[in-house]
């Protein structure tokens, strides 16, 4: 949420953050403040932690150089989501299907979050997570990315992520029989 | 997408695009090698391994196997970490299970023959690369299994291939099997155990489970649990019980109990089922009316769902079947969200009279939002005693959603006596949508001919003239989910429509599916009444949307155009609308 464009929703949180103090403010590359739960941020990143425990936190907004405002604002999203998040309820599989099991896949909720970021926003997302060590994000951006992938041909991969081919063809052709079995369709 | 020349992917940091590579499938990720040079030998250090066969019925050859076993050394052989997720599926749809068996186990154990060992995947399993796997996933898949097996408690052996041993004893944390037995086992690091659709001692259980101290998420769906019965001696049946110290997820589905040692072996169904779970916060329960007990209390207990089946076979006393209903319910008293689904008849749950209510209710006193599903013969108004034992069990209750349906479950008339009666459901929907927009420019608030009239509505036995704590304070929303019978003043639907309108204090909403769409053009008319009768001050509004058009002599669109019939929200105090 950001802070200095007076949403309302924004006032309300810090409202609720100098009565409790329990948020820190961070800021973004280009200078916009965000506020976080500071439970939620010392428990999904490392680096936040860190900072908290060790007393390097600014009142007046941790500089994270590394982060633009975009991206930082769904960091901090993602944060107060978790932070109000249920896990979800034990199923039984409607269907009996392989990968059903829930360790370590994203929730629902997690799953619609990375899904309405454009390409550039994912991408960014996934420098921030890894910047501030958050291991639960990155699963779950790690998880899209690799959506994005399956079930594509190395050339609709290409395509996709805007990938550079810099084999010669006969390096391409060399890998493909080294790899047969991975080209192989059954 | 943006359709920026950036590649954003290749200038992610090595350990990223790793991370990534773990979750693609072996296949996938080795041919990502072709993509650029950035990307020549990322995945063999991946740390995964997972490879799907796909057999369509009929083609198998021992090509499918070679070729499996091929990319499995291949995979396991280009592996630089050591490989911490090994996840191996085989699907079909053969509807037996010749093609998974030739397929694990070649030529041999082809037909009925017991399976003892890993069969295909024995090589993969002792592969020195995969000592360390933390997450195994082996799945024997039939598209038909979800039919065969579903609906009953598991009664057979169905594993098709046995783990003797598995070789990351020390490391395992995640462990997904399905169709396949385990031999006795002890993994210190285990945090997940998801087992479908296999069989195993019932003595290995407890022994697993007991070396498995961080367990938090158990998950056992159709498995058997075998125990040996000595010749000439009478035993008392076991017990499944099951120490979960850290578990905070159970789900136990279907789930069998089988005495060996006879020639035909002894499926019990009266094997009692203890859980010890301190930390619970989520439980799943889908099977027979077993003696239940939940022996410690689980404070953080959030939600129970228990789906008890009739078992017809046995012939218990009605007693005896109410006994254990309430038994169960009783043990969940802690929950906060509690869902009960009977294929019994509700009559059948019933406590009758003061003095069973008095032996068999207790208090369920944290229980916020109930939901309860089952079946009543259409003539009979005992189903409303059940309901009526729950709300006065639940002083807190805010959410009540009730499914009720006058077809068992298990119906014989089978899918022909569902098709037939939504085929007529369709008619009585079509004439009634007619004389809905012959009279629709005339709705007024007079009693219509075919309206029901508030007054024709029966009270319900049971329930009208009762007092319940939870109607005077909290219950805020009622769900219900009903067919309207022919002689709607008797709809047991309607009369608890009737009864919650009049009597729930705090009622804000009330949602009514009636399944069979004519609810609509009878009860706005009528529950405005009941609310306004209440309220006479309040501002009722009616507003019925665009009735869709439902092609009747179509076939193809039957699916789409089952949705029943909602209201909603019926809004005491504010405003009723009509949606279809």
């Amino acid at each position: 949420m950001e802070v200095d464009k007076g949403k309302g929703e924004a006032e309300e949180t810090r409202k609720v953050a100098e009565a409790d103090r329990d948020t820190v403010t961070l800021k973004s590359s280009d200078g916009k403040l965000f506020e976080v739960s500071k439970e939620a941020a010392a428990r999904l990143s490392t680096v936040l932690a860190g900072m908290i425990a060790g007393g390097s936190i600014d009142d007046n907004g941790t500089d994270l150089k590394q982060i633009g405002s975009e991206a930082l604002e769904n960091v901090v999203d993602y944060c107060n989501k978790h932070a109000n998040s249920i896990p979800s309820a034990a199923l039984i599989s409607s269907s009996i299907s392989f990968n059903t099991a829930p360790f370590k896949e994203p929730e629902e909720w997690e799953r619609k979050f990375v899904d309405r970021l454009s390409h550039d926003a994912l991408f960014d997302l996934v420098e921030a997570a890894n910047f501030l060590g958050m291991e639960r994000l990155l699963d779950v951006t790690c998880h899209k990315i690799s959506e994005m992938m399956k079930g594509k041909s190395p050339d609709q991969i290409r395509e996709v992520f805007n990938i550079k081919n810099d084999y010669t063809k006969e390096e391409l052709e060399e890998i493909r029989q080294e790899l047969a079995w991975a080209f192989y369709d059954d | 997408m943006d359709k920026g020349e950036e590649d954003r992917l290749s200038a992610l940091p090595d350990d990223i695009l790793r991370r990534i590579l773990h979750r693609v499938n072996s296949k996938e990720a080795a041919s990502t090698s072709v993509l650029s040079r950035r990307w020549a030998s990322l995945w063999r250090s991946s740390g995964a391994v997972d490879l799907a066969a796909r057999i369509p019925y009929e083609i198998l050859s021992s090509h499918h196997q070679e070729a499996f076993s091929h990319a499995a050394a291949a995979a396991l052989a280009a592996a630089e970490v050591p490989v911490t997720r090994l996840a191996l599926s085989v699907d079909t749809d053969g509807g037996n299970d010749t093609v998974l068996r030739r397929f694990i186990h070649g030529g041999r154990n082809e037909m009925y023959s017991t399976s003892t060992d890993e069969g295909v995947f024995r090589d993969v399993l002792s592969h020195p690369a995969a000592r360390h796997v933390e997450d195994l996933r082996v799945a024997l898949v039939d598209t038909f299994d979800a039919v065969r097996f579903s609906g009953m408690e598991i009664y057979g052996s169905i594993g098709i291939c046995c783990f003797a041993s598995l070789p990351s004893r020390e490391t395992l944390r995640v462990l997904d099997l399905t169709r396949c037995d385990l031999a006795p086992a002890a993994f210190p690091r285990l945090a997940t155990l998801h087992l479908r659709l296999c069989s195993m001692q019932l003595t290995d259980l407890h022994a697993l489970l007991d070396a498995a101290p961080v367990l938090t998420d158990v998950h056992l769906e159709s498995v058997l649990f075998t125990y040996t019965i000595q010749q000439h001696v009478e035993v008392e049946p076991p017990e499944l019980a099951m120490r979960l110290p850290s578990v905070t997820t159970l789900v136990l589905a279907l789930c069998g109990v089988l005495g060996q040692g006879t020639p035909h072996g002894q499926f019990d169904t009266s094997c009692a089922i203890a859980i010890d779970a301190p930390r619970l916060r989520s439980f799943v329960y889908k099977g027979l009316l077993h003696p239940f007990q939940l022996r410690s209390a689980s404070p953080e207990l959030a939600r129970a769902d228990l789906h008890f089946l009739k078992d017809d076979s046995a012939s218990y006393s009605k007693e005896r079947t109410r006994m254990l209903f309430w038994q169960s319910v009783q043990s969940f008293s802690g929950a906060k969200a509690l869902t009960l689904k009977v294929d019994h008849e509700l009559k059948e749950i019933a406590a009758i009279g003061k003095e069973r209510r008095a032996q068999l209710l207790c208090p369920l006193p944290n229980v916020e939002r109930l939901e309860l599903e089952g079946w009543h013969r259409p003539t009979s108004t005992t189903a409303a005693v059940a309901i009526a034992n729950l709300l006065h069990c639940c002083h807190a209750l805010r959410d009540l959603t009730l499914k009720l349906s006058t077809v068992p479950p298990d119906s014989e008339k089978g899918s022909n006596y569902a098709w037939e009666s939504l085929r007529k459901d369709l008619l009585d929907y079509s004439r009634s949508i007619d004389r809905f927009r012959r009279r629709s420019s005339r709705i007024s608030m007079e009693d219509s001919n075919n309206g029901v009239r508030y007054h024709d509505v029966q009270d319900i036995s049971g329930m009208s003239g009762e007092s319940f704590a939870c109607l005077q304070r909290s219950l805020r929303r009622v769900s219900m989910e009903f067919r309207l019978d022919h002689s709607s003043s008797t709809c047991i639907g309607l009369r608890l429509v009737k009864f919650f309108a009049e009597n729930a204090m705090a009622l804000e909403e009330m949602r009514i599916d009636s399944g069979n769409w004519r609810l609509y053009e009878h009860l706005n008319l009528s529950g405005e009444r009941w609310i306004a009768r209440e309220n006479p001050a309040a501002e009722v509004q009616c507003e019925f949307s665009t009735v869709p058009s439902v092609p009747f002599d179509s076939t193809t669109d039957l699916g789409r155009s089952t949705i029943g019939f909602t209201v909603l929200p019926l809004q005491r105090r504010k405003r009723m609308r009509c949606m279809s």
